[in-house]
């Protein structure tokens, strides 16, 4: 579906020619479009992005809604320098597990420091935010768990550089081959010690239920133990701690079961070797299941929790006839009607959060003072990069997070208190916020962070709370500011 | 762009909890109430305390069937010797045929004084191997359907009328409240009474709840009902002054996260804040490899469930009489070893019950053998006890809900009288 096929359903034509100088008095006075209206530019901000920022709302806004996604789906044509000369402060994250565990087997602390800073700078300051959104997807459906025992974050760091981030829009197939020979997935579900003849099934039933096919995907318990068989002798280089180990992955013949095996009755024939494995991953990639697992959490990341049956039918057929392209998945997705009118979608506490720092334009210089209350108050909402503590990723529906919504109240204070550097967002509303007062801050920040402009009772509770905290302007704006990052709209996407 | 980021160290983990007795809070100083006073509760039963085992817990080397030959066949290296055997740690003897891991000896003596009791070959009697579904029908109580989405326990506190206003009916500990309190009325999800406030000054804070009140209460039901409830909690969990509380009976509790969610359970269950159900997760059984025998990653993970019962035990003292407490898995493993010193999953497991109201023997089970041809699909522990039976006559005779159909519909839960008596419906004096 066409952006403009999407303004004529949602009968807001005048938006094509909005002029972004005023955003929040723009969307009502200009354009009809009324409060609680969904606005293309802020819509696609939420869903392919981190957040609004000072910059990218007019950048979209300039370059339209098609082209910025079109940009968003080629990561590499988008020139990313000013994060990656920010990454160079997280050195270790270009090292290889082989030498990290040399080096850092008694402290792995700068280790996680590191991966888990870059991941927060990624998400904030990287130009190539739906990469990184997928990133954060892929991270979830292969979901490794940092603390299991080591080697396993310094075989992550690998793993996320290496695997995650190198398939992150490409082929499915490669992206599920190159997680099959991840050391750090053979490690986590336990299959670099599996061999005949009691084969270790953890990776097997997570490689159908939670990577391919699903939990009613059509496999059966003989499934998943002829798929553990298949995957015997695939291990990784070294003991169990990797010491003077590159952990690099390598198959072991001699604890492979080299027998014949039935698995969703296609027979992979005696005598074979890791190739067993590779045919289990052809079948398993292009079976009608695994397409539809993959676009229904696609379409659940970017479209609603409960995605309806045709944008789930239309995604997998994408992905059915392309043989697994997610590139082309995603265009699917991005051009449907469900996407323009999806529903709100409750954030999660890592887009909540790294939404925050975006908004309030925060330079990279506060990732050193921020990094540990970023950390903390992930962990207070149990949403840090690669610590959910099971296979299956960290959820992704909005009830799942509702139940605890103080620490993203405090997280909002702080963001707002700590006494940040708000240059580039003093910066911003000097630009386009011609009004000084109060409400012209308000009805203007609103828009900016909603992508609405606020009811009048809302105006009314903000201004009053804004007012009773404090006698400057400056007092009131900062009151005001966490309010409206604590408010309801803002937890939504 | 600036380079300037400090690369100091922000990942200082976790401990939190264990900063507690050091908070500056300055709370009314703890007074151990008149237990268990009524405002909110009238007419209810005891405090549920539900631990959910995540991964599934290889119940087998728990309460271990030391009487099987079977179990030693299968389990060459990860075996727990028999109480008498001449090794030094060994299974502790509980009734001629089972044993307790040595890892769980804290508990022996509580088993032994008749305040706890296993259900043993008991479990969610759905086939799934799948950790994610076998939780998922356990804690929504309807194994095998996905019609009811609501949880079982918060489908008990929404058909028990108890007529409370409590703000904190359901407490999940952790980051978000378990599947099985979902649907209930006044749950919220807390990881540190003492961190639970809005931060500020006192009169800002005061002034930001109450707008952040009115703006939540313009929107959906969900989002209103879940800010409500937190502005809630914060006023009620600040009343009990955790700074100051002081375990009884010379407990001591392990500073575990799993442990301080049992002490500050109990200290919530003491003050009368309507406290009914907290649901306590404990991570890691999933033991694939390296679970280990009498020593490993599970007996680890043993000793800190039996340390954080046990104190919980000694707390409580005499409260334990308004106290369940059940422990579940969403299902057993293997009887079988496997190559990398673990169990993959089973079927079957065990249920553990806490409760000076307990009739029943250390362990229970229809125990029919471990051998093959008694084994679920030929190798894995049979369930011969569907868990909604303990579950129930934990709701009719310590909670004083007889709406057992509410809480697990279509369901025809079969008698196993693991308590005393019959609960009275007068609150306690």
């Amino acid at each position: 579906m066409k952006r403009r096929d999407f303004l004529k359903l949602s009968g807001a034509a005048g938006l094509a020619g909005l002029n972004a100088a005023l955003i929040g008095k723009a969307l009502s006075q200009d354009s009809g479009f009324m409060p609680g209206e969904r606005d293309p530019v802020a819509h696609v901000i939420n869903r392919l992005t981190f957040g609004v920022n000072p910059q990218l709302y007019d950048y979209v806004h300039q370059i339209g809604v098609e082209a910025y996604i079109d940009e968003q789906l080629n990561p590499d044509s988008i020139d990313d320098s000013e994060c990656d000369q920010i990454l160079t402060f997280f050195p270790l994250i270009s090292q290889s597990a082989g030498e990290l565990v040399s080096q850092y087997q008694d402290n792995s602390e700068p280790v996680a420091i590191n991966l888990i800073g870059s991941t927060f700078v990624r998400a904030i300051y990287s130009k190539r935010q739906l990469h990184e959104r997928l990133v954060q997807f892929w991270s979830d459906h292969f979901s490794i768990f940092l603390a299991k025992d080591a080697p396993m974050i310094f075989l992550k760091v690998d793993d996320d550089r290496d695997v995650i981030r190198a398939y992150t829009l490409g082929s499915f197939r490669d992206l599920l081959g190159a997680d099959a020979h991840s050391p750090a997935m053979l490690f986590y579900l336990d299959n670099f010690e599996s061999s005949v003849p009691y084969p270790n099934e953890n990776y097997a039933r997570e490689l159908m239920e939670l990577h391919t096919l699903g939990v009613n995907g059509g496999y059966t318990e003989d499934d998943v133990k002829e798929v553990a068989r298949a995957f015997t002798g695939w291990s990784i280089v070294g003991p169990r701690d990797l010491l003077g180990e590159t952990g690099a992955f390598t198959f072991r013949s001699n604890q492979h079961d080299t027998d014949e095996k039935v698995v969703l009755e296609h027979i992979l024939a005696a005598g074979r070797g890791e190739e067993d494995g590779e045919e289990v991953l052809d079948i398993l990639a292009s079976h009608p299941s695994t397409a539809r697992f993959i676009a229904t959490k696609l379409a659940r990341r970017f479209v609603s929790d409960f995605p309806s049956d045709t944008i789930v039918n239309a995604a997998a057929q994408t992905f059915t006839d392309t043989s697994g392209d997610i590139r082309a998945t995603l265009r699917t997705i991005f051009a449907s009607e469900e996407f323009w009118n999806a529903p709100p979608k409750f954030k999660r506490p890592f887009e909540y959060t790294m939404g925050i720092i975006r908004a309030l334009g925060y330079p990279a210089s506060i990732i050193g003072e921020f990094g540990e209350p970023l950390f903390q108050a992930l962990q207070g909402m149990g949403h840090v990069p690669f610590l959910w503590p099971a296979p299956n990723g960290y959820p992704d529906f909005g009830a799942y997070w509702m139940s605890n919504l103080l620490p993203r109240w405090n997280v909002a204070i702080a963001a707002v208190a700590n006494g940040g550097d708000f240059t580039a967002l003093r910066e911003f509303l000097n630009q386009y916020n011609a009004s000084d007062d109060l409400d012209g801050f308000i009805t203007f920040m609103s828009g900016y962070l909603f992508g609405r402009e606020l009811t009048e009772q809302e105006l009314t509770i903000v201004r009053d709370f804004s007012l009773a905290a404090g006698s400057s302007l400056t007092e009131q704006a900062l009151a005001g500011t966490a309010l409206l990052i604590a408010a309801p709209a803002f937890q939504l996407a | 762009m600036s380079h300037n980021v400090n690369r100091r160290a922000f990942l200082k983990a976790s401990a939190t909890l264990a900063g507690l007795a050091a908070a500056q809070h300055t709370l009314p100083a703890w007074m151990p109430r008149l237990a268990f006073a009524q405002p909110y509760n009238n007419p209810r039963g005891d405090v549920l305390v539900v631990i959910f085992l995540r991964g599934g817990a290889d119940s087998m080397n728990m309460i271990v069937p030391y009487a099987e030959d079977a179990y030693y066949t299968a389990r060459p290296t990860l075996a727990i010797p028999r109480p008498d055997a001449n090794t030094g740690a060994k299974a502790l003897d509980l009734d001629g045929f089972f044993g307790l891991h040595p890892a769980l000896a804290p508990l022996l003596p509580i088993f032994q004084g008749g305040g706890m009791t296993a259900v043993h070959a008991a479990g969610s009697p759905h086939a799934t191997r799948s950790h994610f579904e076998a939780m998922s029908f356990m804690e929504r109580g309807t194994p095998g359907s996905y019609d009811v989405t609501t949880g079982w326990v918060g489908r008990h506190l929404a058909s028990l009328d108890t007529g409370s206003t409590s703000p904190v009916r359901g407490i999940g500990w952790g980051t978000a409240v378990q599947q099985a309190l979902s649907g209930g009325p006044s749950i919220v999800a807390m990881q540190s009474i003492i961190n639970y406030h809005l931060n500020g000054d006192t009169q800002s804070a005061a002034n930001m709840l109450a707008s952040l009140g009115s703006l939540y209460s313009l929107e959906s039901e969900s989002l209103s009902a879940a800010a409500l409830s937190t502005q809630a909690a914060i006023e009620v969990v600040a009343s009990v002054g955790y700074a100051n509380y002081t375990p009884q009976n010379g407990a001591t509790y392990p500073e575990y996260e799993f442990a301080m969610a049992l002490r500050q359970t109990a200290a919530l269950a003491r003050a009368d804040v309507g406290l009914e159900v907290a649901c306590i997760d404990l991570g890691g059984w999933d033991t694939h490899a390296q679970q280990g025998s009498v020593e490993g990653d599970q007996a680890l993970l043993m000793l800190q469930l039996a340390g954080g019962l046990a104190a919980f035990h000694q707390d409580m003292g005499a409260d334990m009489n308004r106290v369940t407490v059940v422990v579940m898995s969403e299902f057993g493993r293997r009887l079988a070893e496997n190559a990398s010193l673990g169990t993959d999953h089973g079927h079957g497991g065990a249920l553990l019950l806490m409760s000076d109201n307990l009739s029943a023997a250390p362990v229970v089970a229809n125990w029919v053998g471990l051998t093959p041809d008694v084994l679920d699909r030929g190798e894995d522990l049979p369930i011969t006890t569907d868990y909604r039976d303990v579950l129930t006559e934990v709701l009719t005779r310590r909670l004083n809900n007889d709406q057992v159909n509410s809480v697990f519909p279509d369901y025809a839960p079969q008698s196993l009288n693991l308590f005393n008596g019959q609960m009275s419906s007068q609150p306690p004096a």
